[in-house]
């Protein structure tokens, strides 16, 4: 063994170094006793203890001094009394570090990584130079283990990013390749309907940072800027265990660093295109229209630009990005078969039988096209002082023009998860424009070398979006009479005697002109009495005329952080930290329903109703419609925290800190709609080092954590949706192909009595829906979650590192509308607290073990391994409701009567047990100038849970759990392959030109994602008590409800003939084997 | 230096402030003064005062609904500031009226109908200018210190029939039969009358736990008392049998109640009938009443899919009386969570 081997031994056993004495040498440790909670969010910091290599004597008064491409100019300290030096403040990066001492030998070192929000400790040790020492070359690497935290999470930098099959072009965020997308790489992370599920929490409840700043929609939480990959330098995705700088959340953080220019002019141009995927597999489903969807292309290019504008001094980043997507939704009727009596032709299984009627495909298209443009300037004003200002844009168009939109808020055509042409395209597309600016202004100054810092945020988000209802595809304004924004929508949806057919409403191919006979014509039209015996073509709803539903919101937020870090000593290091912030957000929002109100077809066909529409009661019988509701609502939220990070003789850390958080909101009447205050969240973290050198950690942490509520709630219930229905005679209006209701005699006034009035009722005409504001319980507790995990890391080889996790989050207070008189009056609460106290509380739980591997990119390879055990139960999911993609805050309908409550305690939708994700990337030198990068991912989960699902006599479809939520038949597991090669050609370090392609889902796996879990329309009762055990269809290879179970509210027999012939048949499968291909030159 | 410092420390300082100030912005909003916007309220009566002659008219529970509105501006917008204006129908009153409605049309076979209303009025003229409800505002639009708002006054309810004519019901004979269906019958005529409900003294329980589902007051309910005037119609069965040819209005009684009203949205009547087919659920398997259908909570073992609407902290009793669910103590019995 020469001295260069030995000398990598001792890296990597470094307390075998302690036993080496006499070799003349720089020795260097790395300990582990790391303060944390010491950096800004998104920057790192470096520190550690200079030393006299012979005395192990502190050195006072040493320069310390650290470079990198990374960093503007160079960040200069002095170590202390105790020879302590701390750099704060550092974007993440590779850098050098520098020592300089009098009497002493300068030393410096390379390749010391830094990750954002982590805290390395490196420790030196100096020669003096009355010592002759031979030339030393140190190799090894700093450790990777953040001693000082004990977060868990994913640090991905443009290392991972670039090298990895990641951002696949389908779904949310698949546009513009969108930060959030890295979710699904994380250990406990997977995307859900609105974005990136952390550690059992739904999207929404997370926190989003770009830059500092919040970039959540103030209305319903989802991410309001989806910042391209491409501007992007390290995203920290932080699922638990979090610091107390962090707070407003009971989800994760999505920490998101955008790149900076440095002192060399740098740039890149790429383009990217996605020339569609393999045909996805066809949803078998007993409907007359089905509608399938696949993906025909995504491209976008962009170029970024970074430099100095002023040496030293000044630097610059721009960039840009232009993006575009093509879905097709293709359309095609299907006629049922009848047997040569007239009667319907049923299959083995007694379903009934159905065949494509030939010529009746039709193409649609969705588009979505989005501009993201973004600038940075980075001034350093002295070696104390940086400042910097940012900007970013994000323009977004889809719909219209006689596309449908892909809903930027779930990734979804027209935001339906099973999206089907049932109607006048017109009618079910929208237009969704939306715009994002982002203005953030950041300033750092430290004085007393270092020891006292202050960082100040001041950051501007605003957005105008248009929610899930979008506006109206013809381009007319919302709220007005023009174009079908004037239009009512009519739903024919006739179900008793017969479902109308299509052919009422379309020519169907096929069809003679002169007999009218065709596919959808009944073999025998009639029976006795003169009733169609079988309806060929049945329909379920038809929609048109005008879209319904339209909304429009613009939202903003202000807000102002000011953090003060204090380093001192006293039985150890500390690092004391006091921040404080404002926010200040607000939405005015515009929802309307085309023409005024919605018009649909009674249930027997002979009359008119409408029960969605803004009318405001007067007095009995008298309406005073809004042909919109603008409400302006806003909230304050300020906030606090104080933290200590105390290294006790270098051995162990503890991390304790609280937050206090308080938010107002606040409603259109300009008073209180929720107030959520003294939310203090206590935090506390122990870690331990065994091996004293940085390599491995022990820790244990407890944490509260509390839920900002967005504005939603404060703009419906806080301020009031007023609502009636009423009945409309059939004359009314003409029946089928009408095109124009507007022509129709839709006057309110002219209506007949209510079918739903009672003779006690005031109103004769009407059936109040909704009226006023909904009360809130005084005593009512903020949402959170307490959280507490314990774990270890173990460096196994430089750079890499085994870890095991145990995390557990369960929710405390829950905040949810409940009726305690089934639907009459309302308030908001927290179940089974409070006067909500006879509700079951609401709950979620969740238990995961987690185990990595983790190989930081280096010696041209990187790793990221992870396998998690994960437990998700409760009866609520969070934010949305994953069976109805209801996206209400606070006020979704889990819990809204005491009926609906029964049977959902289970398995959440995000209960998969098993998730195993292997994400791997080398690089292999071909030739000079020529490298081949290649990556690829293996990820696998078990099936999430299913249901059975009935309808419930007040609140309708899908919101009765017929047995105990998480009873149905499992979905199976996802595999997943995916792959990413880059061939490139360098001229130097940083000028480069490389084709790149990814493969997503390469084995083009098509595993169910979801099924249909409704299994019948009509009302039905929970089945509980004795009832409930195995109520299966005995001998069924899957099991099947035995509908003698079944019981209905009014006491008739639930038929077997009433179960929905599509339950459980997929609805959803993997998104089909997709390539990307790009090419990207930097310079 | 140390000017900066100090700088960034009083800023650090008035966002602290800032915090301190947001920590006073505890309460809730205000509850308003309201009613709930669905449902029925059952109400337990007690006379206070009887005239002579009623003693057997008297009341001992009713069925009422009660709606709240908004109150516009000069300008015709929603005026927040105003307290909500309330109305209150009995479901009598609201049968009766639905009743001479019927009566506009009234089928006297052969495909032939007649307007039996006296004058040939409509019966939707009727309530034009006399309403089915009591209709009074809250004097706040907020709750006292008690949780309770007042309305003093109502303009009464008033239901005026004109008076319904004779008409003769002609069945005809059915060839399928053996029995020859073919009669003539005679419907009597009916004095005019007068229904009139006026509520004062009326006084909500509001707060979160209880938005306006309780109330109390006086109620001076007017009915008519009818007397049927009949004739000798000897037939061979029965040479006895007589015949209405007139029901003729003897009085109206005005009996002044206390009411005591608790909300119940869903079902108010725990009557249980002889069931018509083996289909009928549980609960209404005996006849009479049943206790269940007044309860809170959904009882599927009984086939009851939705609670009765009540409030669970109050008291309910399924009075065998009246079969009605009702408040089982005064005003405010079980507003334990306020």
């Amino acid at each position: 063994m020469n001295v260069e081997q030995r000398r990598r031994v001792l890296w990597r056993v470094p307390w075998l170094a302690a036993l080496v004495t006499g070799a003349p040498t720089v020795a260097l440790s790395l300990l582990s006793t790391t303060p944390a909670w010491a950096q800004t969010i998104g920057v790192a910091t470096l520190s550690g203890k200079v030393v006299d290599t012979q005395s192990k004597a502190p050195i006072a008064d040493a320069v310390v001094t650290v470079t990198s491409p990374a960093l503007q100019g160079e960040q200069t300290v002095v170590t202390d009394g105790s020879g302590f030096y701390r750099i704060p403040n550092l974007p993440p990066g590779d850098y050098t570090l520098r020592v300089e001492a009098d009497r002493y030998r300068v030393y410096a070192r390379g390749g010391i990584a830094l990750r954002a929000n982590v805290t390395v400790r490196l420790d030196v040790e100096v020669l003096p130079e009355t010592l002759t020492a031979e030339e030393v070359t140190v190799v090894g690497r700093p450790p990777t283990v953040d001693v000082g935290s004990t977060s868990s999470g994913l640090n991905m930098n443009s290392d991972f990013i670039e090298r990895l099959p990641l951002a696949p072009p389908g779904g949310k965020g698949g546009l513009t390749r969108s930060f959030e997308q890295l979710a699904e790489a994380v250990p406990t992370g997977r995307s859900d309907a609105y974005g990136a599920s952390l550690a059992g929490t739904t999207s929404p409840e997370n926190a989003y940072i770009v830059d500092g700043l919040s970039v959540s929609d103030p209305g319903v939480g989802l991410v309001g800027t989806p910042v391209s990959l491409e501007f992007i330098k390290e995203v920290n995705v932080v699922t638990g265990g979090y610091l107390p700088e962090y707070g407003r959340t009971q989800g994760g953080v999505l920490d998101v660093v955008t790149k900076s220019g440095s002192n060399e002019f740098h740039g890149s141009i790429w383009g990217n295109w996605t020339p569609g995927q393999a045909n996805p597999k066809r949803i078998v489903s007993q409907d007359t229209i089905t509608t399938q969807r696949k993906l025909l292309s995504t491209q976008d290019i962009g170029f970024s630009l970074g430099g100095p504008l002023i040496k030293d001094k000044l630097w610059f980043f721009v960039g840009g990005q232009a993006a575009s997507a093509y879905y097709q939704a293709e359309r095609e009727l299907n006629a049922f078969l009848t047997n040569p009596d007239g009667t319907q032709t049923l299959d083995a299984e007694g379903l009934a039988v159905s065949a494509p009627i030939s010529g009746s495909k039709r193409q649609f298209r969705a588009k979505s096209t989005q501009y993201q443009l973004f600038g940075k300037l980075d001034f350093r004003v002295d070696q104390n002082n940086t400042v910097s200002f940012s900007v970013k844009s994000v323009l977004g168009q889809t719909g219209g023009n006689g596309y449908f939109a892909l809903d930027p808020q779930s990734g979804l055509i027209e935001a339906n998860q099973t999206f089907n042409v049932t109607g006048r395209p017109l009618t079910l597309s929208s237009r969704k424009p939306s715009q994002v600016y982002d203005f953030v202004l950041k300033w750092s100054n430290s004085s007393m070398n270092k020891r006292l810092l202050f960082d100040t945020t001041l950051g501007y988000h605003t957005e105008s979006t248009t929610g899930s209802g979008g506006l109206a595809a013809d381009g007319s304004e919302i709220g007005t009479s023009e174009g079908i924004s004037g239009q009512p929508l009519v739903q024919y949806r006739r179900s008793n005697p017969s479902r109308r057919s299509i052919a009422e409403f379309e020519t169907i191919p096929g069809t003679n002109p002169e007999t009218g006979i065709g596919p959808c014509t009944p073999d025998i039209a009639t029976n006795a009495n003169g009733q169609p015996l079988v309806t060929r073509c049945p329909i379920a709803t038809y929609n048109t005329n005008g879209p319904g539903g339209l909304q429009k919101s613009i939202s903003q937020r202000i807000q102002l952080r000011e953090v003060v870090t204090f380093l001192f000593e006293g039985l150890g290091h500390h690092v004391v930290k006091v921040g404080g912030e404002v926010e200040y957000s607000a939405v005015d929002n515009t929802s309307a329903f085309s023409g005024g109100f919605n018009i649909r077809e009674s249930g027997g066909g002979g009359a008119w109703e409408s029960n969605r529409g803004y009318f405001v009661h007067t007095g009995p019988d008298q309406l005073v419609l809004y042909p919109k509701l603008n409400y302006k609502v806003n909230q304050w939220a300020v906030g606090g925290f104080a933290q200590d990070s105390w290294s006790i003789m270098d051995r162990v850390t503890l991390n304790a800190g609280i937050r206090y958080d308080t938010q107002t909101l606040y409603g259109s009447q300009g008073d209180v709609a929720l107030s959520l205050p003294n939310q203090i969240s206590p935090r506390l973290g122990l870690i331990w080092d065994p091996t004293q050198s940085g390599r491995a950690k022990i820790y244990a942490n407890y944490a509260l954590y509390y839920q900002s509520i967005p504005l939603r709630l404060a703009y419906r219930s806080g301020s009031g949706e007023p609502g009636v229905f009423y009945r409309l005679p059939k004359a009314a209006c003409p029946d089928p192909n009408a095109s124009d209701f507007r022509e129709c005699n839709l006057d309110p006034n002219n209506v007949g009595r209510s079918p739903l009035n009672t003779p006690d009722d005031p109103n004769i005409k009407y059936t109040i829906l909704g009226f006023g504001r909904t009360f809130v319980d005084k005593d009512l507790k903020p949402g959170s979650s307490t959280e507490i995990s314990g774990g270890g890391e173990y460096e196994v080889i430089p750079q890499g590192r085994v870890g095991a996790t145990y995390l557990r989050r369960q929710t405390n207070n829950v905040i949810e509308d409940m009726s305690r008189d089934e639907a009459a009056t309302y308030f908001i609460g927290n179940p089974g607290q409070g006067i909500a106290k006879d509700f079951p509380k609401a709950e979620r739980v969740y238990d995961a073990g987690i185990f990595t591997f983790t190989k930081a990119f280096a010696d041209d390879w990187l790793a990221q391994v992870s396998y998690t055990l994960a437990y998700l139960r409760g009866n609520w999911e969070g934010f949305f409701r994953s069976q109805t993609l209801q996206l209400d805050p606070g006020i979704n309908s889990d819990f809204d009567l005491s009926s609906l409550v029964v049977n959902r305690k289970g398995p959440l939708a995000g209960d998969t047990r098993h998730e195993i994700k292997v994400f791997g990337s080398k690089d292999w030198v071909l030739s000079q100038g020529l490298r081949l990068t290649t990556g690829a991912s293996y990820r696998t989960r078990s099936g999430g849970p299913t249901n059975y699902l009935g309808s419930h006599p007040v609140y309708g479809g899908g919101e009765v759990f017929i047995l105990p939520r998480g009873e149905g038949e499992r979905l199976p597991w996802v595999h997943n392959f995916d792959v990413h090669m880059a061939l490139g050609v360098y001229r130097s370090r940083t000028q480069s030109i490389a084709l790149t392609a990814d493969f997503f889902n390469l084995f083009n796996f098509q595993a169910t994602t979801n099924r249909s879990q409704i299994y019948t329309t009509a009302d039905v009762n929970p089945i509980q008590g004795s009832a409930a055990n195995n109520p299966y269809l005995p001998g069924r290879e899957k099991k099947e409800i035995d509908p003698a179970r079944v019981t209905t509210p009014d006491g008739s027999t639930f038929e077997a003939g009433q179960r929905n012939p599509n339950f459980g048949n997929a609805t959803g499968f993997q998104d089909p084997l997709t390539v990307r291909v790009g090419i990207r030159t930097t310079f | 230096m140390k000017t900066r410092i100090t700088l960034r420390l009083l800023c650090l300082g008035a966002l602290g402030s800032l915090i301190v100030a947001g920590s006073n912005c505890a309460d809730q909003r205000e509850p308003e003064c309201t009613s709930p916007a669905a449902g029925h309220f059952t109400v337990r009566l007690e006379p206070t005062d009887v005239p002579a002659g009623c003693e057997n008219e008297v009341l001992r529970g009713i069925v009422v609904a009660t709606r709240s509105y908004y109150v516009l501006d000069a300008e015709g917008n929603v005026d927040y500031d105003q307290p909500f204006r309330v109305a209150i129908q009995t479901l009598e009153m609201g049968e009766q009226f639905i009743g001479l409605e019927g009566q506009e049309e009234f089928d006297i076979g052969g495909d032939e109908s007649v307007n039996r209303l006296v004058g040939g009025v409509s019966a939707a003229s009727l309530i034009e200018t006399n309403k089915l409800y009591a209709y009074g505002q809250f004097t706040t639009p907020q709750p006292d210190s008690n949780d309770q708002c007042y309305i003093p006054t109502t303009t009464p309810a008033v239901l005026e029939s004109p008076g319904l004519l004779a008409a003769t019901v002609t069945t005809e004979d059915d060839p399928e039969t053996e029995e020859d269906e073919a009669a003539q019958e005679f419907v009597p005529p009916e004095d005019a009358s007068t229904y009139r409900a006026e509520w004062s003294n009326v006084t909500f329980l509001v707060s979160t736990a209880y938005p306006g589902v309780q109330f109390t007051g006086t109620l001076v309910y007017t009915r008519p008392v009818f007397q049927d005037v009949t004739e000798p119609a000897p037939t061979a069965e029965d040479p006895m049998a007589v015949r209405v040819i007139r029901r003729e209005r003897v009085r109206e009684c005005a009996i002044t109640y206390t009411g005591v009203a608790v909300s119940a949205v869903n079902t108010y009547d725990c009557s249980t009938p002889l069931p018509s087919d083996e289909d009928a659920p549980p609960y209404a398997r005996e006849e009479g009443y049943n206790q269940a259908l007044c309860g809170a909570e959904p009882d599927f073992s009984q086939g009851i899919a939705v609670g009765a609407g009540i409030n669970p902290d109050f008291p309910i009793v399924c009075d065998p009386e009246t079969k009605l669910c009702l408040l089982d103590g005064p005003f405010r019995s079980g507003a334990t969570n306020l």
